[in-house]
């Protein structure tokens, strides 16, 4: 034989699906419209009004063009190339409207123009896969907005369009109706679950960005530059999450956990900002703050995207912040200043990310717990600074501070007045007017942390004792084994200068001493503006609330903020924290196959299609088989049972009834009841057969 | 030397393993888990693509939310996999059923497919390497018949090559397919020349008039019914009183004739030509009632009609010429 001519792979190979070069019917065309809504609602929320409005009117123009495929306005207007023209057209709008194009947000909205735009122009149906694509991804991009439960469960639908969409795009002449794709998408969905399910676990999560683009500064709520009366707040009616931490060793004690965030000296009167003028932090910064030989610990901080530059630590920080990576649990050493750190330290203790924090940041950080932080140099002139307005404080000020000692004295005796004067701890305190820090000290004498600190520096100030504000977070909720600080611990407290170093005073701890110990609800047991989070009152509505806020904490935790932290502790937690990555691909082989398994049904679980006795007259044949007596293909049950009859003499009355049964059965018209009845003998006499025959002497020898 | 390595790979079982270019297959086949081949489709790898760039976004932005959609939709694509197995595996082809063509008319391969198992089966396409449009196969709970189509264009024998069973159930992401190939062949007769001159007789120049004859058909007698006789010498009449159907006889039946088809009578002179003359002198022959015998060089079949001798003529005139070897050069 000679080797043939003409060979070639095209020949070896199958014609796979050639592409559909039909048009697209009306069918796929609604399914697609669907999906495209679908996609595109939950996005109206984010997008600019004429956006949404440019993207819904071309898929509805797209439809209209379908109900009236003769209309030539419409038939221009989405014709491709002037479905291109409004696409360009809108990328130069979304550029004047956002400044940028190179960007998340205005990339997702050149998006949702395009996938609008390419619905509108869409013909044949191979144009469809791309448009799928396109939605998939369009709908993951809602996410980089909203990560609630809402924002969840709006997907699903969409996740349905898609796959009905896949599955009548597969043939658009296939007969079946809505129901059945449905059912056959949950079904197909349902069995997917548990993959899904397990590469959410085992899929490892890279921490950090692979790449950033430029945000847009999206306003989230936590600390900002500048404190006015209220803003502190405000901003503690937030359950949001404000960073976590791991400590490497044991948690320190409630009452030391100062995150410090951000150092406010310059006063107007009415709110602290920011000092223009800031220092590096030297060598000799770290070396006395380790001088005061309190203990140091090590932590790991876990900070959202939160568009600021603010990194918090503990007081005081004893290091730069440093990559996790990078560091790897190493020891930070103080006094290295190497360019892994990603920021920097201040003079005045304040922490400074190289650039703002846009992706969730993880950084290793070490602190000596002190309530004192090293000053470097003098104080500064905006320390000691103070307008002329709260008159009646400076002059109170004045009289108390002729009447002590010494400074440290003096702010000794301020904190006592805050504590035995009938202040009080609130959320919701009194809007203050021009004056704020007089009319909190002597007329309203209510406020939050803010008022306390606020009225604490000037009455300090006002005596010629330099002092600063500082915000952050106080606090924290121990979670299993690491630390959740929430917006609603935002504190803000005050920094004194004394005998070369400043202190830290909280006034807050003075007046509610439950706040600094126990936490916001512990010190505001009845307030309503405490996070709902926090309050323990009964009732029904509240209850609900209290259960959805529940089920959105869990959320959050256990699914939004499942990072590789939460990945290794859930390894831990199912016993495998030290499996090796080998292990972990056999062990999810094996849970894949188990899965195939299940989906495909094994051979033995497929319910056999044949009739009752029918499968027991396979059975008594396969059972006489194995006894040496075959059935001959021509033998009819009468005949073979017959000879069985021959061969075992003793059972010879139940083979007589099992023909008899059988042919009852098949050739008989009895009804069910009966044939129940019928099926029930000859399945007892099948299994006597069974269980006896082994031990019956055969009348003949076996042929 | 290549050559000859070619080969040997082409004989190995590993390559008949893969691509079934030999016919080995024995009906009915069962279609078993290792003879199917399941690959993601163009719209699958476009699917998947678009995956890991969603992953690649959930990574970059940390998007939780991001990983379980992505996660979801890989869910959805694996299962889909193991559906579009389950849809094929399984599958029994009864039968596969060849009917004789004439060179140039379509031919036709009808396949039976018999699914034992409780589940319908979706979509199945069923194709020949030289069939036009692969056929879809409709909903099946039981026995199902495709007939493909496949256009034939020499005479010889037919072999319709290698099946392919090929499904995309249930959303199209992928593909799986299985080759079938069993040895089945039909014959491709020469094309019938289109007007053929009267059938020549050996020994009597009036071949015209003896023609004339047969047209006239003069009914000279009944008989019983034989498998082969035409409709219109069924004798309808004459047949409703009788418990079978009667047959007429002609005239130029009765008379004994001797009609030696041979290529030299065809007065041609390409091969090709003589045999198209001759098949249409069968056909002809065979439309007059009129007894023939084959002539082939070595080859030759005595006189006789019918639809087994129409068959057996038709058969020789389509191989001739061709060697056994060349014959299966329609393999794929």
């Amino acid at each position: 034989m000679t080797i043939r001519k003409g060979f070639s792979w095209r020949n070896l190979l199958p014609v796979l699906n050639p592409g559909d070069n039909s048009r697209m019917d009306a069918r796929t065309l609604y399914a697609l419209s669907c999906l495209l809504v679908l996609v595109q609602l939950p996005h109206t929320l984010n997008m600019p009004i004429w956006v949404s409005a440019v993207g819904l009117s071309m898929v509805g123009a797209r439809l209209a063009l379908l109900k009236n495929p003769k209309h030539k306005l419409l038939g221009w207007l989405l014709s491709p190339a002037s479905v291109t023209g409004i696409a360009a057209l809108s990328a130069l709008a979304i550029k004047w409207d956002y400044g940028y194009i190179i960007g998340r947000d205005p990339c997702v909205a050149f998006l949702f123009i395009l996938v609008a735009a390419k619905f509108a122009e869409v013909r044949r149906a191979i144009d469809a896969t791309l448009l799928l694509c396109l939605c998939a991804f369009l709908l993951l991009t809602q996410y980089f907005y909203s990560q609630t439960i809402i924002a969840a469960i709006v997907t699903l639908p969409a996740v349905v369009a898609l796959a009905y969409c896949l599955a009548i795009l597969r043939d658009a002449k296939s007969p079946q109706n809505l129901i059945f794709h449905l059912k056959l998408i949950g079904k197909l969905l349902l069995q997917g679950l548990p993959i899904a399910a397990l590469l959410f676990f085992v899929f490892p999560r890279l921490p950090g960005p692979l790449w950033s683009l430029p945000d847009s500064s999206t306003a989230t709520t936590g600390l900002s530059d500048s404190m006015s009366p209220g803003s502190i707040g405000k901003l503690s009616q937030s359950d949001a999450v404000a960073f976590r931490v791991e400590f490497d060793n044991d948690t320190p004690e409630p009452n030391q956990l100062y995150w410090r965030g951000i150092v406010l000296s310059q006063f107007d009167g009415r709110s602290w900002s920011i000092s223009d003028q800031k220092f590096h932090a030297s060598a000799t910064y770290f070396n006395k703050v380790q001088s005061q030989l309190k203990p140091s610990i090590d932590y790991t901080v876990t900070l959202p995207a939160h568009q600021q530059r603010w990194l918090f630590a503990l007081d005081a920080a004893s290091s730069q912040p440093k990559n996790y990576n990078a560091s790897s649990r190493q020891q930070a050493t103080a006094s290295s200043t190497t360019s892994r750190a990603i920021g920097t330290v201040f003079t005045d203790g304040q922490i400074l990310a190289r650039e703002r924090v846009t992706q969730p940041l993880r950084y290793r950080q070490s602190s000596s717990l002190s309530d004192v932080i090293p000053a470097v140099h003098k104080p500064r002139a905006d320390t000691l600074h103070l307008p002329e307005k709260n008159t009646r404080t400076i002059r109170f000020a004045k009289e108390l501070r002729a009447r002590t000692s010494s400074d440290r004295a003096y702010a000794k005796e301020v904190l006592r007045h805050f504590n035995q004067q009938p202040f009080r701890y609130t959320l919701e305190p009194q809007l203050l007017g021009s004056t704020p820090v007089d009319e909190f000290l002597f007329d309203t004498r209510e406020g939050f942390c803010e008022h306390y600190a606020s009225a604490f520096v000037v009455l300090m100030r006002a005596v010629g004792i330099p002092a600063r504000i500082v915000t952050g977070y106080q606090g924290g909720e121990i979670n299993n084994d690491y630390l959740i600080v929430r917006q609603s611990n935002a504190h803000a407290w005050a920094e004194v200068y004394l005998d070369g170093v400043w202190q830290r005073a909280d006034p807050t701890a003075a007046v509610a001493p439950s706040r600094v110990e126990q936490g916001l609800a512990a010190a505001l047991p009845n307030e309503a503006s405490v996070p709902r989070l926090s309050r323990q009152t009964p009732g029904l509505i509240r209850n609900a609330l209290l259960r959805w806020d529940t089920l959105n904490y869990h959320w959050q935790r256990l699914v939004i903020d499942f990072d590789d932290d939460s990945q290794k502790s859930f390894w831990d937690a199912i016993g495998l924290g030290k499996a090796a990555l080998w292990q972990i691909c056999i062990i999810a082989l094996l849970i894949t196959s188990l899965w195939s398994a299940w989906v495909i049904g094994l051979p033995r679980w497929q319910r056999s299609t044949l009739e009752r006795q029918e499968r027991h007259w396979n059975r008594l044949v396969k059972t006489l088989g194995a006894h040496s007596l075959t059935r001959q293909h021509t033998e009819s049950a009468a005949d073979f049972l017959l000879r069985a009859c021959e061969h075992w003499p003793a059972c010879t009355s139940q083979f007589m009834r099992l023909s008899i049964a059988f042919e009852q059965l098949r050739f008989q018209a009895i009804d069910e009841g009966q044939q129940k009845i019928l099926n029930t003998q000859l399945l007892k006499d099948i299994v006597w057969l069974q269980l006896t025959l082994p031990f019956r002497r055969r009348a003949l020898p076996a042929n | 030397m290549t050559q000859g390595l070619t080969h040997q790979i082409k004989q190995s079982a590993l390559w008949q393993r893969v691509f079934r270019t030999r016919a080995e297959d024995v009906l009915p086949h069962v279609i078993t888990h290792d003879r199917v081949y399941i690959v993601p489709s163009k719209r699958g790898c476009a699917f998947l693509f678009t995956l890991l760039t969603m992953l690649i976004a959930s990574v970059n932005y940390s998007l939780s939310l991001g990983y379980a959609l992505s996660f979801l939709l890989t869910g959805l694509f694996a299962a889909s996999l193991l559906h579009t197995y389950k849809n094929i595996a399984g599958l029994c082809v009864q039968a596969i059923e060849l009917h004789d063509v004439f060179a140039g008319t379509p031919g036709h391969i009808d396949v039976t497919l018999n699914n034992t198992q409780q589940r319908a089966r979706h979509g199945i396409k069923i194709s020949s390497a030289q069939s036009t449009p692969p056929l879809v196969h409709p909903e099946s709970d039981s026995n199902e018949h495709v007939r493909i189509n496949t256009p034939t264009q020499t005479r010889g024998i037919y072999k319709p090559g290698r099946l392919t069973l090929q499904s995309d159930w249930p959303i199209g992401l992928w593909t799986c397919w299985t080759y079938l190939h069993a040895d089945h062949n039909a014959f491709v007769y020469p094309t019938p020349e289109a007007d053929p001159p009267p059938l020549p007789t050996l020994g009597d120049s009036d071949a015209k008039d003896r023609h004339k004859q047969a047209l006239a058909g003069d009914v000279s007698g009944l008989r019983d019914y034989q498998p082969g006789d035409s409709m219109g010498s069924i004798a309808w009449k004459s047949s409703a009183r009788t418990p079978g159907l009667q047959s007429r006889t002609f005239e130029s039946e009765t008379a004994s004739t001797n009609t030696v088809l041979s290529l030299e009578h065809t007065g041609l002179t390409g091969l090709e030509a003589q045999l198209s003359r001759l098949c249409a002198w069968v056909l002809l022959a065979e439309t007059q009632h009129t007894d023939y015998a084959v002539q082939l060089n070595t080859l030759s079949i005595p006189q006789g009609r019918g639809q087994q001798h129409r068959a057996h003529a038709l058969e020789a005139l389509s191989i001739y010429g061709h060697n056994t070897e060349s014959s299966d050069t329609n393999i794929q």
